[in-house]
């Protein structure tokens, strides 16, 4: 087949999927959750790393802890902000990918089923595939659990006359106390490292065994795709791939703006 | 010779009343009531109002003492009270008119006594519950709800009914007329409860196993002094005592932050007092003052004698906090039980063995996969793509 000089086969395109802060939140949120993990691991199980000398000249855990919390702002913060994006054009307003919505689970399990079997039809999406929107999804309702149950470990030591204190008790109580809360902050930290290596991994698939690119789409913020597979996708219009495709008039109306030709 | 109280202040010959200020020198005394007030959070300036709140002989609440599904631990920590002393506590301070294990009646005497006792002061006694309260239903012929607690022909339940709904104030000592105790862990054959889950009153909560004297005796005087009791936590435990995490007034803090750790019982950590958090101690899970009060007077308590906590003041502890000498308790699905770690890893390494087989696997098929093929089925068949696709699931995983 012919080829140009990218080694494209047919006219490629390069379509913007989010801006670059929000890829700057992503890789943010990435090290936050990784600097988490390994500190997180330190206090529940404090290993080669000890404090030597008299008490007052060591901070060992101390330390651990510093940086778990640091690390627990950063990623409030920037899931926040990540969350507020979700609504802007910034990210394409992309919320409507990732809350699971019965559109969005019958397509997650579609795709699901694709990439089990690689057979049958697919859709191609062009900013958050439903499966990935769903697993997306289920790692902010972990993070979430994690900040809840993190800040009812953190908040005891409070002062006792604040009204944060005292939410943290009532709270506390009706989560079932420090101990549950703290399994719950262990498993929910398993849960969330068993969700981000699926991530990882079909990030890994759709930039090898597809075109895509995924992995840089969320360096860059831009992906590619072949200039036949414009007008295809799941997700542009909001309409699924059984749906008709909409005009071509009306398709290349509502997609200029946003895709830019690569040249050729 | 110290001078007497009563003597030191001139408060004159009404020795009745005062007979508890007799009994004690003044400096005692105020040691007493300094250190009272101390466990309410109040300041030093408190103390004389504590003192006169103690000698105010009118106010003295009537108590009565319940024993139900118990040790009677708690009846012997209170019993270890110094400041006050045992009798001054028991005769003066308040006046415990009804505790099977200390008083002279039995059989029917007794029953008559707790009768009595609730007769004259309906609605104004204080009911203290120790133990908890039995709800099964034994098995066989003559089961009854509430039967595996049977006093003198009547039920756990009934007798507490009776009493702590006709009482001013219902206060439990220990965890387990609190929350249980170890007859409520699972698979709780005699459905044990706390006094409040069974009879649905609700209670002032001391817990831990034992209660800590101070602790309930601050509770009284926090009644005697301002009428009322004490601000509680969302469970009903005064904030006094059980605001603050043992943790969070650890001595062996330090070491914690330092991240110097027991290891072993017996290691140099060990002999060094340090931290010991890796055997398994509960102490950040824990909310009470054993860290600051201590037990017994003052004397010692489990991390000071070089054993972690174990966590016996929080709700159903005997389930939540075990294994002891682990940090965190078991994780049980139906039909797992197993160690968090070990769960989360398998989690992990399930992940991690699924991405690798889908990895060889879509290695070996990849001549068959083609996602421009898969894309023009889509495209020219759109409408059949989603049965296709469920009689796809069937034949090919």
């Amino acid at each position: 087949m012919e080829k140009d000089g990218f080694g494209y086969s047919e006219v490629h395109l390069v379509v913007r999927t989010r801006s670059v802060f929000a890829c700057f939140l992503h890789w943010m949120m990435f090290s936050a959750v990784v600097t988490l993990v390994v500190t997180g691991f330190y206090i529940g199980w404090p290993n080669f790393y000890f404090g030597t000398g008299e008490a007052y000249q060591a901070f060992a855990m101390a330390n651990m802890r510093y940086y778990h919390f640091l690390a627990a702002a950063v990623l409030i913060v920037f899931v926040l902000v990540r969350g507020y994006l979700a609504f802007t054009p910034s990210c394409n307003r992309d919320i409507k990918q990732f809350v699971p919505t019965w559109k969005n689970i019958v397509g997650a399990y579609r795709l699901a089923i694709y990439f089990l079997t690689w057979r049958g039809p697919h859709a191609e999406y062009r900013f958050v595939n439903p499966l990935g929107g769903l697993g997306v999804f289920m790692m902010v309702v972990c993070m979430l659990i994690q900040m809840v149950t993190g800040f009812l470990m953190y908040l005891p030591g409070a002062d006792i006359t604040t009204w944060w204190w005292a939410m943290g008790s009532w709270l506390d109580s009706l989560l079932g106390g420090q101990q549950t809360i703290r399994l719950t902050h262990h498993v929910t930290m398993y849960i969330l490292t068993f969700l981000v290596i699926i991530h990882v991994y079909m990030q890994v698939v759709k930039s090898t065994l597809f075109t895509e690119a995924d992995i840089a789409s969320i360096i860059s913020g831009y992906k590619i795709f072949p200039i036949s597979h414009i007008g295809h996708f799941g997700d542009v219009y909001g309409m699924h791939i059984d749906e008709k495709p909409p005009s071509e008039e009306k398709m290349r109306m509502e997609s200029t703006p946003m895709i830019e030709a690569v040249e050729k | 010779m110290c001078k007497t109280f009563g003597q030191a202040t001139g408060l004159g010959p009404d020795t009745d009343r005062l007979s508890i200020l007799n009994s004690l020198d003044r400096r005692e005394f105020m040691g007493f009531c300094l250190k009272v007030a101390a466990v309410l959070g109040l300041s030093a300036s408190y103390a004389p109002k504590i003192a006169e709140a103690i000698e105010a002989g009118a106010r003295k609440p009537s108590v009565i003492w319940l024993h139900l599904a118990e040790c009677t631990g708690d009846s012997e920590a209170f019993i270890r009270s110094t400041y006050p002393s045992t009798e001054e506590l028991i005769l003066n301070v308040l006046s415990v008119d009804y505790h099977e294990t200390i008083m002279a009646a039995a059989g029917h005497q007794a029953e008559s006594a707790l009768e009595q006792a609730m007769k004259d002061n309906r609605g104004k006694y204080i009911a203290v519950c120790e133990g908890a309260i039995p709800t099964g239903t034994p098995p066989g012929p003559a089961g009854k709800p509430g039967a595996f607690l049977t006093i003198g022909g009547r039920t756990g339940i009934d007798i507490a009914r009776e009493v702590c709904e006709n009482a001013f104030a219902v206060m439990c000592v220990g965890t387990c007329s609190c929350f249980g105790g170890v007859q409520a862990q699972r698979p709780n054959p005699t459905g044990a409860m706390g006094v409040e889950d069974a009879i649905g009153v609700p209670t002032l909560k001391i817990p831990g196993c034992p209660h800590n004297v101070v602790n309930s005796v601050a509770a009284i005087v926090n009644f005697l002094l301002l009428g009322s009791l004490p601000k509680t936590d969302k469970l009903g435990r005064p904030l006094f005592a059980f605001g603050k995490r043992i943790h969070d007034h650890c001595p062996r803090r330090a070491h914690f932050d330092a991240g110097q750790f027991v290891e072993k019982f017996g290691d140099e950590g060990a002999k060094n007092n340090w931290c010991l958090y890796k055997v398994g101690c509960k102490g950040p899970q824990t909310y009470h003052n054993c860290s600051l009060v201590e037990y017994n007077d003052g004397t010692s308590w489990p991390i000071k004698a070089g054993h972690g906590c174990i966590g016996c003041s929080e709700p159903r502890f005997w389930d939540n906090m075990q294994p002891f000498y682990e940090r965190l308790p078991n994780v049980i699905l139906p039909g797992v039980e197993a160690g968090a770690d070990k769960v989360g890893f398998a989690l992990v390494g399930a992940a991690a063995a699924g991405v690798a087989a889908h990895a060889a696997w879509s290695f070996a098929n990849r001549k068959k996969f083609d996602p421009t093929l898969a894309l023009k089925d889509a495209d020219e068949a759109p409408a059949k793509a989603p049965s296709k696709t469920a009689g796809e699931d069937d034949t090919t995983e």
